[in-house]
């Protein structure tokens, strides 16, 4: 464990990955002590539609409520609804997939047709269709996620299941008598656990991404201040007329560093978990290299050698 | 292509529609605040005029009745009446159907004939300019909420450089039809939603084609094409470019709900009277027969848009008929 | 004795790792007559393949890269032609057949189209001829119904019919020069010798010479004229099949023939193998490349390099000791 994180520290992308993800959590706790307002507290308001200036760093909305406080406490739904559904996402996933990959016949056909549905229709209509249905509190919109999101995570877990199944040191546990149970926790968890927690944390990415959008189309938690109900109020506040950018540009940056943060944590946690992943690097030392032999074949006449490129 | 994996893949493709469709029915009467309670639970009605209403919509009726009722009419191309136009469901939806195909096509063609190319040409100079912008676009966007990049667009080429109009559809004063003013109109209004709703495309589908040239010029058989006789180039885009676009069109198929997703945001924030506005006022102003309408018919489109595109795998991919 | 059609000269062939350069062809000669089949042979890794890629300089560059050297056919460098002049080589004056047929031909089109293609690169001829040819050519290679077998993609077919129309690929413009590599390695047995036998069959026909790459003695003792043996990127003994095959002199060249089984051996005794393994190309021994795993190295062995010496009847050995010992 310690060997994963010194490993994801010494990583460039996964330094900037830890380093961005730990800030924005870190934000996201002490969000009432660095907050200058609090967004939530009618009596904490100021003049409206204030533009950046002093006492407003980021200046105010059309109700008076402080667009840096807003953005600072906007990183709690995010990550909320962002971890929590990654998790969720993940574990349903994981689950469905075992069982549809290990057991197969009926429960495999059942889970992958739903599968199938799940990729064929357009989720964020059918959201905005349950989001109606079910209510648009912050933990209904993580069970709506869940809901529509484990899909690719069963998908991908089966088919790792299905080629695990037939290797060696499962047979072997299964022709000894293991119990199909504990066939699956002892050994096909383990070896796609690696798997599961890079993909939670890109669906959690993911899910960032998507609940601001929700949010944008007015369909989030109504009661909670967000970075995608930020750009909701933007829009309906019309601040591309008015050219109000601190309405627009301060939330669609936080979303997209903390996004960017969850993405890089994630590919890096892939290489550092999945050490057979060639790194882009290699071949930037490659190409080095090769102009420092480049000289050579010149001199020895020779055209520009064919074909296509074998070293990934 | 063999008769059996036609016939095969229109059932599955049916079976899906049958399932969409009764989810369609059985959801809004499951989840607690169903559309009907929201209705007739309103406290000043009276029980007669409680009883009128689910009469009126066939809610007095056992479930199954109701299911058959529904089956029914949608054969019939029946969608039930809009509450808020007080019009048939379907009628609007066709009037929308146009104007979110404008959008959804022209950006799709866009993000795939740019993509193609992009790829193709970051993969054929790998380590090259084009290819590290590219690898690090691939990543930056994806970070990147579309809607947002939409908002940036406006900003910068509506606002401060007002070269595109910020939102609607057409000029107020160009008359509607087949002409010249009226198309121009409309593809200037068009251009942001369809930039916004590329950009994604363009990268996503750039970085998996050049992923997919670099894997496959290493292929043995383009080493034979090489052999033969064939240029680099030849070889390349005869040889590993059409075994590259296999990738690809199952991306498309996988991408495709999105892409009416995307449409849903992209039509909010341009104002843009398609499908995806639609169910988006329609939820806002809970409006369930056309909210459930537009959502039958959007599931229907990226469903027979998916058989499109299997298809297109299947004849691209000779392979796939002995499957 | 005619002039040879393909002559290599000290080629060099580099392949670029991160930890330096492999030296993957380190000065191979050798050159093979119209009709002649010359048999390369070695173990895997040795360089038998970027041997061949190299003359058809088909070294994937990155990291391969032809550093020196000469190949000439019929008296033109090739390494000096242009792309364009290089490409009219391929195929048309030098064909070369593959490893895998499973994995050589595209599965995306089918086989007639494949070989039509050949025909149309250097052939100015219609499509419809082209492909009224493709049809001609896969008879002439022994596949049946060859008008409906043309209309096949490759999955639809075997092994040993993928290696036909491979061959009949390489046929397609009546190449001087056919460079096999290990093309029935992957096959059934039966099918080897039946492609083995297409081989021969077709380049008596056309006059062609064969640079047959293996590392199996039997196809050598089969099917070549003549066999260079190569080892760690350079050729350690070169002569006439019966000569080489009847009494080796490079320890190494003993030792791969007694690691064969042989069939009518009444001693069954335990089949031969070498020590060790092949050097590292990145950084090869000092003297002769042989020697860590040669039981009869002497400390001179170790220190300086030996030559690739004629020692009469055409043969070549490379060895301090002269091969002469026994």
């Amino acid at each position: 464990m310690h060997d994963i994180a010194s490993r994801l520290w010494r990583h460039p992308r996964g330094r900037v990955g830890i380093i961005i993800t730990a800030a924005v959590i870190i934000i996201a706790i002490a969000a009432p002590w660095i907050a200058p307002y609090d967004p939530y507290d009618i009596g904490q308001r100021g003049p409206r539609r204030l533009p950046p200036g002093p006492g407003h760093p980021l200046g105010t909305d059309a109700q008076g409520k402080d667009i840096l406080s807003k953005l600072i406490y906007g990183a709690r739904v995010s990550l909320i609804v962002g971890i929590t559904t990654g998790v969720c996402v993940t574990v349903l996933g994981a689950l469905l997939g075992i069982v549809a990959g290990y057991l197969g016949g009926f429960a495999d056909t059942l889970i992958m047709r739903t599968c199938d549905i799940l990729f064929v229709v357009p989720g964020l209509p059918l959201m905005i269709l349950l989001a109606n249905y079910m209510g648009t509190k912050f933990y209904m919109i993580i069970v709506i996620f869940t809901m529509l999101g484990w899909a690719g995570v069963a998908r991908m877990i089966r088919s790792q299941v299905l080629s695990l199944k037939s290797r060696d040191f499962v047979v072997a546990s299964r022709s000894v008598g293991a119990r199909p149970g504990h066939i699956m926790r002892e050994h096909i968890l383990v070896s796609v656990s690696p798997l599961l927690i890079v993909n939670g944390v890109l669906s959690a990415a993911g899910v960032m991404v998507a609940e601001a959008g929700l949010s944008f189309l007015g369909f989030g938690d109504p009661t909670a201040v967000s970075w995608g109900k930020m750009l909701y109020e933007a829009q309906s506040g019309h601040a591309l007329l008015f050219g109000a950018w601190w309405w627009v540009i301060p939330p669609g940056l936080a979303i997209f560093i903390t996004v960017f943060g969850f993405m890089m944590f994630g590919y890096a946690l892939e290489e550092v978990l999945n050490p057979h992943i060639p790194r882009q690097s290699a071949y930037s030392k490659l190409r080095k290299r090769m102009a420092r032999y480049a000289g050579i074949g010149k001199q020895a006449g020779i055209g520009r050698p064919g074909g296509g490129e074998s070293i990934g | 292509m063999s008769g059996a994996y036609w016939a095969r893949r229109l059932l599955q493709t049916a079976l899906i529609l049958f399932i969409v469709v009764t989810l369609n029915f059985f959801l809004p009467r499951l989840t607690p605040g169903t559309p009907a309670g929201h209705l007739y639970n309103d406290p000043r009605l009276s029980p007669e005029a409680k009883q009128e209403i689910l009469a009126q919509f066939g809610l007095d009726k056992p479930l199954h009745v109701q299911y058959a009722v529904y089956l029914g009419n949608l054969l019939r191309g029946e969608l039930g009446t809009s509450f808020s136009y007080r019009r048939p469901v379907s009628e609007i939806i066709l009037s929308r159907i146009p104007w979110t195909l404008v959008l959804t096509l022209s950006s799709f063609l866009v993000s795939v004939a740019l993509g193609v190319a992009l790829g193709a040409a970051a993969a054929w100079k790998r380590g090259g300019h084009l290819d590290t912008i590219l690898l690090s676009a691939s990543i930056v966007v994806s970070a990147l909420p579309s809607f947002w990049i939409a908002m940036i667009l406006t900003l910068i080429l509506a606002f401060y450089w007002p070269v595109f109009p910020a939102y609607g559809m057409v000029s107020p004063h160009v008359p509607v039809g087949w002409n010249w003013a009226f198309i121009g109109s409309v593809a200037r209004h068009a251009f942001l939603p369809v930039l916004s709703m590329c950009i994604g495309g363009i990268v996503g589908y750039g970085i998996l084609v050049r992923n997919s040239m670099v894997e496959i010029s290493g292929e043995d058989f383009v080493r034979t094409a090489r052999a033969k006789g064939l240029s680099e180039n030849t070889a390349l885009y005869r040889h590993a470019l059409r075994n590259a676009m296999l990738p690809l069109v199952t991306r498309i198929g996988m991408s495709l709900s999105g892409l009416v997703g995307g449409a849903t945001v992209i039509e909010t924030i341009f104002s843009w009277e398609g499908m995806g506005l639609l169910i988006v006022e329609a939820s806002r102003s809970l409006d369930y027969p056309l909210m459930q309408g537009t959502m039958l018919i959007m599931a229907v489109i990226t469903i027979l848009a998916n058989l499109c595109a299997d298809l297109a795998y299947a004849r691209l991919d000779p392979r796939v008929k002995l499957k | 004795m005619d002039e040879p059609t393909l002559v290599v000269e000290d080629l060099v062939t580099w392949y670029l790792t991160e930890r330096g350069p492999i030296h993957a062809v380190d000065g191979v000669s050798l050159a093979v007559q119209r009709g002649e089949t010359l048999a390369l042979v070695g173990e895997s890794g040795c360089g038998k393949s970027a041997t061949a890629l190299s003359i058809m300089r088909l070294i994937p560059s990155p990291p391969g890269l032809i550093v020196s050297g000469r190949v000439l056919l019929e008296g033109r460098n090739l390494l000096e032609l242009s792309e364009p002049d290089m490409c009219k080589v391929r195929g048309g004056d030098i064909s070369m057949i593959f490893q895998e047929p499973m994995t050589s031909l595209n599965p995306v089109y089918t086989v007639g189209f494949q070989v039509a293609e050949a025909i149309l690169v250097h052939h100015k001829v219609s499509e419809r001829e082209a492909d009224k040819e493709a049809v001609e050519l896969l008879d002439r290679v022994g596949i049946a119904s060859p008008a409906r077998r043309a209309k096949d993609y490759p999955h639809q077919m075997s092994g040993g019919m993928r290696q036909r129309v491979m061959i009949a690929m390489a046929l397609a413009a009546n190449p001087k020069v056919l460079i096999a590599d290990e093309p029935t390695t992957a096959l059934d047995v039966t099918i080897q010798s039946q492609i083995l036998d297409l081989i021969r069959q077709l380049q008596q026909e056309l006059n062609m010479g064969v640079l047959l790459i293996t590392h199996d003695f039997g196809i050598v003792a089969e099917v070549a004229d003549r066999v260079a043996v190569m080892y760690a990127g350079q050729i350690v003994e070169e002569g006439s099949t019966g000569a080489l095959l009847e009494c080796p002199t490079h320890p190494y060249t003993r030792g791969l023939i007694s690691s064969v089984p042989k069939m009518d051996d009444p001693t069954g005794t335990m089949l031969y193998s070498i020590e060790g393994a092949s050097p590292n190309l990145l950084d090869p021994p000092t003297g002769c490349r042989f020697a860590p795993r040669c039981g009869e190295a002497r400390t001179e062995c170790r220190e300086c390099r030996p030559e690739l010496e004629s020692t009469g009847d055409g043969r070549r050995v490379r060895c301090l000791g002269g091969g002469d010992r026994r």
